[in-house]
């Protein structure tokens, strides 16, 4: 239940190599999970369902290899849709090309249930990207991208609202257990100013302790300014066991109050009944920058993955 | 007449030409017989050694699914040897006790394949202090008497090793 510490992995994530599969063929395997949760809170929202099913379908065969991200999200208007569909070729020494839509390589907190330490994402991971179409380029623990941000399938001036957007992430250990990330995001679009975002996280790692601290700065120019960041401890007290703590904050600098602005506190069990087995309890309280109250919410979920 | 090499000349030569085309031809003849032969044994060691190879994964997977292959049920076993020959991608070596010997706490996740092959089966841990496990299976459905094992990792390097029952699949057999 945690993100691979190893932060050249959020670089390398839209590569297909995977440390979890079935093998259906010598070239062809699958992996996947079912994550379902209990959650309730202030607002009186209580509810049970299903969150997210996943199948990842990944194929290899010497210098190429593709994945194929299939999932159906509890909740969305679509359902079922294809979450990420990328090709790569390896260059061997000289790296890698990926092509298709395939996951930012911005932000500390993984895009999957699989690889978070709690069940929410941080508020402050509000302002970074998701997944994009487009072609990358990744060498040791740097990566290049170029994409369609506005999610229109093409990159160019074509004239719709958005048009492109340019990434880039390098990672490094700077000591034993001590990792960093920094990472940027250019965003051109027609009309409008660029949007620049900036992206730096750090990671510790001693014996059972894991703690990081991430910071993203968004700057749309006349459209508005914010800086977000969180910071994480997590403790592992026993092979199937860890808490978590959290706080993160999220507030624009230009003073307009949104609805997702302000602090929150939160506070995660995670229990492993197996390896592909989890039961993660949730106490989240945020409390809003604006006049608004503190709102508590609660969540109990369980990760199945195979 | 008396006899001597000048009469006998006419004799002996013809005699002699055609005892050596005929020793000629049996030892041409012998020749494609023993390379015949030779051939012959190539063939049947390569099929000996296919047949052994088939036996051996037939009878892991007799025991893997409870049934020996004396039971009676050809069928049942050509089944058997057509999912082999079908799944032959399968890397079955991790299936041998012997391979099993250098898998051992500290080694990296590279030497693991190296020794036992890519496995069918892997998960990323929900543990804490596991990043992902290799599952070695002959099936997913019947633990009681498939051969199975399991190598867990942390940072890239195995953290804990569960060995098949190898006596187990011995005894059953």
């Amino acid at each position: 239940m945690k993100k691979q510490i190893a932060i050249a992995s959020a670089i390398l994530a839209a590569s297909s190599y995977s440390f979890a599969e079935i093998a259906l063929t010598e070239s062809l395997s699958v992996e996947g999970f079912v994550d379902m949760s209990y959650t309730d809170s202030d607002a009186g929202n209580a509810g049970f369902g299903i969150d997210q099913v996943e199948f990842d379908f990944l194929f290899s065969a010497g210098a190429v290899s593709a994945q194929v991200d299939v999932e159906y999200e509890g909740g969305t208007t679509n359902g079922t849709g294809v979450e990420q569909a990328f090709v790569t070729y390896d260059l061997g020494d000289k790296g890698a090309i990926t092509a298709g839509r395939f996951a930012s390589q911005l932000g500390f907190e993984d895009f999957e249930p699989t690889g978070l330490y709690q069940y929410s994402n941080a508020v402050s991971t509000r302002f970074l990207p998701g997944y994009d179409q487009g072609v990358k380029y990744t060498t040791g623990n740097l990566g290049v991208a170029l994409v369609d941000e506005g999610g229109d399938g093409q990159i160019g001036d074509d004239g719709a609202a958005s048009d492109y957007a340019i990434e880039v992430a390098y990672s490094t250990e700077l000591a034993e257990g001590l990792n960093g990330f920094v990472g940027a995001r250019l965003v051109k679009e027609d009309g409008a100013e660029d949007i620049r975002t900036i992206n730096a996280y750090v990671t510790y790692e001693t014996g059972a302790w894991l703690f990081a601290g991430e910071i993203v700065d968004v700057d749309a120019g006349t459209d508005g300014e914010a800086t977000d960041y969180q910071v994480m401890a997590n403790y592992s007290y026993s092979d199937k066991a860890s808490v978590t703590a959290r706080y993160a904050v999220a507030t624009d600098d230009d003073g307009d109050v949104a609805t997702t602005e302000g602090t929150a506190i939160t506070l995660a069990h995670n229990y492993a009944l197996a390896d592909n087995l989890a039961l993660v309890a949730e106490v989240s309280q945020l409390n809003p920058e604006g006049a608004g109250e503190n709102v508590l919410s609660t969540a109990v979920e369980l990760l199945f993955t195979f | 007449m008396r006899i001597n090499p000048i009469n006998t000349a006419p004799l002996l030569l013809p005699a002699m030409l055609i005892s050596s085309m005929a020793w000629a031809g049996d030892s041409s003849a012998l020749e494609a017989r023993i390379l015949n032969l030779e051939a012959r044994l190539v063939a049947l060691e390569k099929r000996l050694a296919t047949n052994e190879q088939a036996t051996e994964a037939a009878q892991i997977m007799a025991v893997s699914s409870g049934a020996g292959l004396t039971g009676g049920n050809s069928l049942a076993n050509s089944a058997a040897l057509d999912i082999m020959a079908n799944s032959a991608w399968r890397n079955l070596r991790w299936t041998r006790p012997v391979q099993w010997q250098g898998v051992v706490p500290g080694i990296s996740e590279e030497k693991v394949i190296e020794f036992l092959g890519k496995p069918p089966r892997s998960v990323k841990s929900l543990k804490p202090r596991v990043d992902y496990v290799f599952y070695y299976e002959t099936s997913l459905g019947d633990q009681s008497n498939a051969l199975s094992g399991r190598i867990s990792f942390r940072d890239g390097m195995v953290i804990a090793v569960q060995k098949p029952n190898f006596q187990a699949k011995e005894t059953m057999q």
